[in-house]
């Protein structure tokens, strides 16, 4: 069966959908059986605005090893850009 | 399978319906019959995690075009409307849908099913993936159906940690309840059902004396029917096709 590992975050933020922005709210994110992407499980995220939770959502697959790269490079530009804020 | 010859008449009429949950309320099935004045066997199928989406309404139309009464409840009718992708999404960000919720869909479905003048009154259930696990369940609690296909089902076999509100019973632990034929196919590769897992599965079923037939394949794991995913594996799927329709005209023509 696909799994059911299911996170969710909180979000204050904003996304593009076709060619408008829409706040979000939260994000869900699984680690399931591809749906596209090319490899056997994959993390999905899948932003949303808890106003509107099916229609809103903003949805990326991308394979575990993209998801680890993807947070060390969040960190490292968190880390860059700490002092501005 | 049945022998398909290309001068033979077909037709059939596939379209959304409403439907009467056991349950008491009304969600949308799909449905799909051969023309002509039957008797016709039916199936209900059961539609994996992703939803009721594309390719489960093409299973219902592939059973149809083999002689069978099809029919599709959307399980997820109650948690809004959008495309199948997202209303998933949402289900699943709400820990799924209750096991009672959706033996009491099958059941409307199958009540849906025998009320139709061209029934024979036979009907088998059918569902891969979450829809496996569903299909197996049901054919455990209740004597509704007369054939079950269990397609790769994940967590039938259930540690009591894994048991929560809305899937509060190993479906394993029911084994001495199955009442029906079951058909298993499972991948060798799949990590849900791990082939560990599909062991005690079978042990329970030879323990209780129930009559099965399990089907296991090497180079393929979850979903290898999915030929829309980077899961399919051809010769396996269309093999595993063969064994379905075969097993399905055995319980249920007759």
């Amino acid at each position: 069966m696909c799994t059911m590992i299911s996170e969710k975050a909180s979000v204050k933020g904003s996304g593009k959908k076709s060619k408008n922005w829409i706040p979000l709210d939260s994000c869900d994110i699984y680690y399931d059986h591809s749906t596209y992407v090319d490899c056997e499980h994959s993390i999905t995220l899948s932003f949303k605005n808890d106003m509107n939770p099916i229609d809103s959502r903003i949805t990326v697959e991308i394979t575990p090893e993209s998801a680890k790269d993807i947070i060390e490079k969040i960190n490292a530009a968190l880390r860059k850009g700490n002092h501005l804020s | 399978m049945s022998d398909y010859n290309t001068h033979d008449y077909e037709g059939m009429i596939a379209e959304t319906i409403t439907i009467q949950s056991r349950k008491g309320d009304f969600v949308n099935a799909y449905i799909a019959k051969p023309l002509g004045k039957g008797p016709f066997p039916s199936i209900v199928l059961v539609h994996h995690l992703p939803g009721w989406d594309e390719l489960y309404k093409e299973f219902t139309r592939k059973f149809a075009h083999h002689g069978f009464i099809a029919i599709c409840p959307d399980l997820y009718f109650r948690e809004g409307n959008g495309t199948p992708d997202d209303v998933a999404a949402e289900v699943r960000s709400n820990g799924g849908i209750s096991d009672e919720q959706a033996i009491q869909d099958f059941l409307g479905a199958s009540d849906y099913l025998k009320s139709l003048p061209v029934s024979n009154n036979k009907v088998g259930i059918f569902g891969t993936c979450s829809g496996g696990r569903h299909a197996f369940l049901a054919g455990c609690s209740s004597n509704e159906f007369d054939a079950i296909i269990e397609c790769w089902g994940g967590n039938v076999v259930m540690s009591d940690d894994a048991l929560t509100e809305k899937q509060p019973t190993s479906p394993s632990s029911l084994t001495s309840s199955l009442s029906a034929p079951l058909l298993g196919l499972f991948g060798n590769e799949d990590v849900s059902p791990t082939p560990e897992e599909v062991n005690e599965h079978e042990k329970l079923l030879r323990d209780n004396n129930k009559e099965y037939k399990f089907h296991r394949y090497d180079g393929a794991g979850h979903g290898f029917m999915y030929y829309h995913t980077p899961l399919y594996r051809q010769q396996q799927s269309v093999d595993a096709w063969e064994k379905i329709l075969d097993f399905v005209s055995d319980k249920l023509r007759s």
